[in-house]
């Protein structure tokens, strides 16, 4: 059997399992049980069981809707999926009222969306939502997102029946490694770590490198405070992004990999280890992949703390077992990686995007998104915005589609006064760059994908010393630019929070910033510049020099 | 200060002894011990045949591994950006009232430590209080002093 055929044992195996008709998935991701989801599905099941039903209650993922929760994932064949939030353990009787029983067996996609924004108990019959009545999903276009909170992320059968592993099986039966690199190169991926650099061009690197084995490391470290992207993806729907693993090994030829989760991401780890175990068990990991001649075997190593880990060379020392600290380069992971071998380093969201290439075809995926930035990008939003949650939109949409419409703009009646994209290495757009649109290298970055909304009460100064304390303190000390620049720079920012900076004072830490940014030997210090120089540049008002300074 | 030395073997044997193991082993010895002391690193050390100095400095690098035991509870307070602009500051003042501490300090018993975080990365439902490593998102200064309160009490009864 070849590689489809084998595929399609699993699928039919995993369809005649039995189902309950009434499917009950709870958003119990992180965000979801820090408000109460675990409470919702013990309700659930409690209830279930004491109506004698036949209904599944689900530990699922978040579907980004993070401001509507606890949601429910209501799902009947031939019926629409119906998401409900606001649900609390109290509600979650009348919340079965509502449901009729029975049906076939047969899973099937979504038709539509519901969301009762508060779920009461005797509210009249839902309408049904699409995306332009949903506000919230106005614009989004969800690619990677599509079966997050729709699915059991604890259970490789539901991600079988949705068509997971296909393309894998499909690029092993069809396709040779140097042909899933063109298809990817057409569909002109940029890795979505916050670099952009083409990931066809990286798996070429480390295809053509010599040096046995080649090693394959997911970046799942998402360490920068205010992002929170990869958690979701994780939590939800972590076949997925094990299945853009396997691929991006078979393409680069790489036959051993590390799974690399945040250390504190403890839901994710426990996912992405169930997920790799029940690969394992069904052949779709291990030696001889679904029957081919591709094996792959791979560990999930965890952080302990730290924003320097997700630097993808400290995360390589970090996995050989010492200290968390980036290496010079060149020479770059693909020519030496791991014990010097080559090595590619995937953000656990490029990976994940990678089914959705093979799904379209690399070059009608091009035609989503921007020319030179194709495709979608998750983005976290936090802060002073009405509708936080997570969210997924082609690149090329504006800023104010993002914030405004998706997110509901500022609460409150207030006005917007920045948006901090990024965490500490991000930069801070102000309002006047609404209308531009998200870009790699341009005014509305897409950056690392978690959006901090500042209303105009916030201090961007305030701001500013926060974001450059935290690289202070996470600068790892190996280069000096960044160790003793970043004690510099806050020094500097404290004097003008206290209203004491000279004229002199100014100039130097403009000019500091500049060579922490030029000489820093990693990211970490090379991005702690950007709040910084980006704050100057728009926010100037706020760094005024002391009243008499001139002396 | 260090303990009373416990036999680890049957941790550590799980272990190669190889330098690739150094972080996932002291990983599970803290889970073990609660805290890494120096004992425990020097048992690490033999089993991976790797130095001590490099093991304190792995040790003492990682944010997350201690040397010292943490309290019996740690309630920890985002004060990230995101729960910073949704109420952390007077969160963290409400708890530090109830607690009669400062952030990063102990209560005299021992019972609980009150830390500030730089973020819990659930942004979403800001603000963010860990209590013993459960997130809540989006409670009130007087809920999430009402919790902690739930927290203490027991052991204040007993």
């Amino acid at each position: 059997m070849n590689p489809q055929e084998q595929l399609t044992v699993l699928v039919d195996a995993a369809g005649r399992r039995p189902r309950p008709p009434l499917r009950l998935i709870v958003a119990a991701g992180g965000c979801g049980r820090a408000r109460g989801a675990n409470a919702v599905l013990a309700a659930l099941q409690q209830e279930v069981m004491a109506r004698g039903i036949d209904a599944a209650v689900v530990a699922g993922g978040c579907n980004g809707m993070c401001y509507a929760h606890v949601l429910v994932d209501v799902q009947r064949p031939d019926q629409p999926r119906l998401t409900y939030g606001g649900i609390t353990p109290g509600s979650a009787p009348a919340l079965l009222d509502e449901q009729p029983g029975g049906g076939s067996r047969e899973p099937r996609e979504a038709a539509s969306w519901l969301l009762i924004p508060e779920f009461r108990p005797s509210i009249p019959a839902p309408q049904p939502l699409t995306p332009s009545r949903v506000p919230f999903l106005a614009g989004q276009q969800r690619l990677l997102m599509r079966d997050l909170g729709a699915i059991d992320p604890a259970e490789v059968d539901d991600y079988l029946l949705r068509g997971g592993y296909g393309l894998l099986a499909m690029a092993l039966d069809e396709l040779m490694p140097e042909e899933v690199i063109a298809e990817v190169k057409a569909s002109g991926l940029l890795g979505r770590g916050g670099a952009y650099f083409s990931t066809a061009a990286k798996w070429q690197g480390c295809r053509a490198a010599s040096g046995e084995p080649k090693w394959l490391v997911v970046n799942a470290e998402e360490g920068e405070p205010g992002v929170y992207k990869d958690r979701h993806l994780l939590e939800g729907d972590p076949h997925r992004v094990v299945e853009g693993m396997l691929v991006a090994a078979y393409a680069v030829g790489a036959s051993r990999g590390v799974f690399y989760i945040n250390g504190e991401a403890r839901l994710a780890q426990h996912r992405v280890r169930q997920a790799l175990e029940q690969a394992l068990a069904r052949g779709l990991l291990g030696e001889r992949i679904l029957g081919s001649d591709f094996s792959f075997e791979v560990s999930v190593r965890h952080g302990s703390g730290g924003y320097i880990l997700g630097e993808e060379t400290a995360l390589l020392e970090s996995i050989e077992g010492r200290r968390a600290m980036p290496r010079v380069r060149p020479p770059f992971p693909v020519e030496r990686g791991l014990w010097g071998k080559p090595t590619v380093i995937n953000n656990a969201e490029t990976l994940a995007t990678i089914r959705a290439v093979l799904e379209l075809s690399g070059p009608d995926f091009a035609q989503i998104g921007l020319p030179n930035a194709t495709g979608t990008k998750l983005i976290g939003l936090s802060g002073n915005v009405a509708r936080p949650g997570l969210v997924e939109v082609p690149f090329g949409t504006t800023m104010r589609q993002v914030v405004e419409t998706i997110g509901g703009g500022v609460p409150g009646g207030r006005a917007l006064a920045a948006v901090l994209n990024g965490g500490p290495s991000g930069v801070f757009m102000p309002a006047s760059v609404l209308d531009e649109p998200i870009q790699p290298r341009g005014v509305v970055p897409p950056g690392t994908g978690g959006w901090v909304v500042l209303d105009d009460r916030q201090s961007i100064l305030g701001a500013v010393r926060q974001l450059t304390r935290f690289n202070m303190l996470e600068s790892c000390g190996k280069c000096t630019p960044c160790r003793e620049g970043t004690v510099r720079l806050l020094d500097l920012l404290d004097r003008v929070a206290e209203g004491a900076a000279t004229s002199a004072d100014l100039r130097q830490l403009r000019d500091v910033n500049e060579v922490v940014e030029t000489a820093s030997l990693c990211g970490l210090g090379q991005m702690a510049a950007r709040p910084i120089a980006s704050a100057l540049e728009h926010f100037q008002h706020e760094f005024a020099e002391a009243p008499c300074t001139s002396g | 200060m260090d303990g009373v030395r416990q036999d680890l073997t049957f941790i550590l044997e799980a272990f190669p002894r190889a330098q690739h193991a150094l972080l996932p082993a002291l990983q599970r010895v803290q889970a073990e011990l609660g805290s890494l002391p120096l004992w425990a690193l020097e048992a690490v050390g033999e089993h991976l045949r790797v130095p001590k100095s490099e093991l304190y400095g792995v040790a003492t690098h990682y944010p997350e591994l201690r040397l010292e035991p943490h309290a019996e509870h740690v309630v920890r307070v985002c004060t990230g950006l995101s729960c910073r602009v949704a109420g952390a500051p007077a969160l963290l003042a409400a708890l530090e009232a109830r607690l009669s501490l400062r952030s990063g300090q102990t209560t005299a018993d021992g019972a609980v430590t009150l830390e500030e975080i730089h973020c819990a990365f659930i942004c979403s439902v800001a603000p963010v209080v860990e209590m013993d490593g459960v997130g809540h998102g989006g409670l009130g200064a007087e809920e999430a002093a009402g919790l902690v309160w739930e927290l203490v009490a027991p052991r204040m009864i007993r």
